[in-house]
């Protein structure tokens, strides 16, 4: 079988927090020991209720954080051990779209500049150059010319999202980490988001990690599913499995709220 | 257009009020500038009277104060009893005066804490970051007065700068060159105490409001698509953290009158500081007064500067609310 394109070995986070007058700190595990590995062109979806250590993970993954033990390989590159000017080809080969897209973009940027922001940072072509890619990844994600020369704060909650995803997959990456993309937003521009992020995968052959307090989004978005809970990897299956055969009793909560009354249909794969 | 027109008309009527309240306080507390001269014998009462009448100090205190504004509107704030002249001509030779020191002053000021602060920011915890807290901490207690007065003796001591003045006695037959070396040498010492004396306190803000932004998920992103160091800092770190330190420009700007007072007195500097102790003491009070309203009006300029610069920088405030 063809070796993952992500294998997260072992990976520990400990945040550290000094107490007020006191030279003594208090430890706060955000990752305890998480293992899993995604293969080239598939989804695994990251599941886990707030504070189960999820983002942390999308952050180290995405080298924005440095763990504090264990090894990230990306093919076979050992992610932990590069310093940041070894890290930048891999800056452009994986990306991470920010859990909160408004937060995420420069106030000051026109809608264009945000997209050409990572092309700029990372010396691609002319200024003008830079301009028509922004352009047409804005396209490519659905959003009309017309949108360019506005400010993110004049966009809507899911203009922005596609904006973000323009902006992610602008340096043609091979690995995007979703970090909770459909937060903030209502029920229909979840399903266009989500059909975007499918289509964009299948036209660049994409790998996400996707990171979802949800379980119904995850089990149609993804191909295969990890429970984490306090920093732990508690369970690895596919979505079917997920949701017949749930082995542990916090995934069958997690299922039963997604299934509960009042919810959209949990279908396994494909677009919603 | 018409935001900065009713920001004009407000800072009018509170530089009015100011007059008022200013005008009303200092003709309220005991005593006047010709009280003194009542106490010598060779001084006929008859001739003090004369002497404030001439000066309108025997009319009722709104009429005083109608004669007062007619002045201000012809340019001259009023008339000052010690020097017998119009306080404008006394006071725009000092104001320059004071400006130049201030501006230079805070620019240097503001250089060096934007610098270190964003600096020390990316730093947190490092020695340098340390080096530098302990180094804000340590000026930020010591009085600006014992800085002046430790520079001074350090002047007086060693003779590598003039201790007073603002130039040589031969300074009008210096060349051009020279003259410019004088002045800054002359400038060193009080510049220096009033930028020790305002670094740590722009410092300490421009540190936490870096620090912070650094935080920010745009800047966080930026460094996900591998920004450099120095670009991250200053492309991306020190513009968003921009609005609170305009704000604080602003309020800055508002001190460039007021902000050397007690250097300029202790160093000797020709500003306004010493003309004011100077009239406060012997009760001249309209030069007071149009110290007070001066300063005022570059406090409510400065606000005015600060918004119009917020205005321009983000975006965020142009759009209207929906």
């Amino acid at each position: 079988m063809e070796e993952p394109l992500l294998q997260v070995r072992e990976l520990t986070k400990t945040y550290t927090q000094h107490r007020f007058l006191s030279h003594k700190r208090r430890e706060i595990p955000a990752l305890r020991g998480v293992t899993l590995s995604i293969h080239r062109g598939c989804t695994l979806a990251l599941v886990g209720e707030s504070g189960s250590g999820k983002s942390a993970l999308a952050r180290c993954v995405a080298r924005l954080e440095d763990a504090t033990t264990g090894q990230i390989w990306f093919g076979d590159t050992d992610l932990t051990t590069l310093n940041s000017a070894q890290l930048k080809p891999f800056r452009c080969r994986i990306q991470l779209l920010l859990q909160d897209s408004a937060a995420a973009m420069n106030p000051n940027f026109l809608a264009w500049e945000v997209v050409a922001e990572p092309l700029g940072i990372q010396q691609r072509g002319t200024p003008g150059q830079q301009k028509v890619k922004a352009l047409e990844m804005m396209d490519q994600v659905g959003l009309p010319k017309t949108l360019a020369e506005r400010h993110p704060h004049e966009l809507s909650g899911g203009q922005r999202q596609r904006l973000a995803i323009a902006r992610a997959v602008v340096l043609d990456p091979e690995f995007l980490v979703l970090d909770e993309p459909f937060v903030g937003l209502d029920v229909s521009v979840q399903a266009q988001i989500g059909n975007l992020l499918l289509t964009i995968q299948r036209e660049r052959s994409l790998t996400y990690l996707l990171i979802a307090h949800d379980l119904a989004l995850a089990i149609s978005l993804s191909d295969e599913i990890a429970v984490i809970h306090s920093g732990t990897i508690i369970e690895n299956a596919t979505p079917s499995e997920i949701l017949q055969t749930p082995r542990q009793s916090y995934t069958t909560q997690l299922v039963a709220a997604a299934c509960g009354p009042g919810v959209r249909r949990a279908g396994t794969g494909g677009a919603l | 257009m018409r935001y900065l027109l009713r920001r004009v008309v407000h800072g009018a009527v509170v530089l009015v009020a100011v007059s008022i309240l200013s005008f009303l306080l200092l003709h309220l507390a005991p005593g006047e500038f010709f009280a003194e001269m009542r106490l010598n014998p060779q001084i006929a009462p008859g001739t003090v009277d004369a002497l404030r009448a001439q000066y309108g100090l025997d009319r009722a205190l709104p009429v005083q104060y109608g004669l007062w504004m007619r002045s201000v509107l012809k340019g001259e704030f009023g008339y000052s009893f010690a020097y017998n002249q119009p306080v404008s001509s006394l006071l725009w030779p000092r104001v320059r005066n004071t400006l130049l020191l201030n501006t230079v002053a805070l620019v240097i000021a503001w250089l060096l804490a934007v610098t270190l602060g964003t600096w020390s920011a990316a730093r947190p915890g490092k020695w340098e970051d340390r080096l530098c807290a302990i180094t804000s901490s340590t000026l930020l207690v010591i009085p600006d007065l014992m800085l002046a007065l430790a520079l001074l003796m350090l002047a007086v001591r060693t003779r590598w700068f003039p201790a007073g003045g603002m130039v040589a006695i031969d300074f009008a037959d210096l060349s051009a060159g020279s003259k410019v070396k004088d002045l800054g040498a002359h400038l060193f010492l009080p510049a220096t105490v009033i930028v020790l004396g305002t670094f740590p306190l722009l410092y300490r803000h421009v540190r936490s409001s870096v620090s912070e932004s650094l935080t920010l998920p745009f800047v966080r992103a930026a460094r996900g698509y591998g920004i450099r160091r120095t670009q991250l800092l200053f492309r991306q770190a020190l513009p968003a953290a921009a609005n609170p330190l305009v704000s604080l420009l602003g309020l800055s700007f508002g001190t460039l009158l007021s902000a050397s007072l007690l250097v300029e007195v202790v160093l000797g500097w020709p500003g306004l500081g010493p003309m004011l102790l100077e009239s406060i003491l012997s009760r001249d009070v309209y030069v007071v007064i149009a110290v007070v309203l001066l300063s005022a009006a570059l406090v409510i300029l400065g606000g005015l500067l600060a918004d119009v610069l917020l205005y321009w920088s983000d975006p965020r405030i142009r759009t209207d609310a929906p």
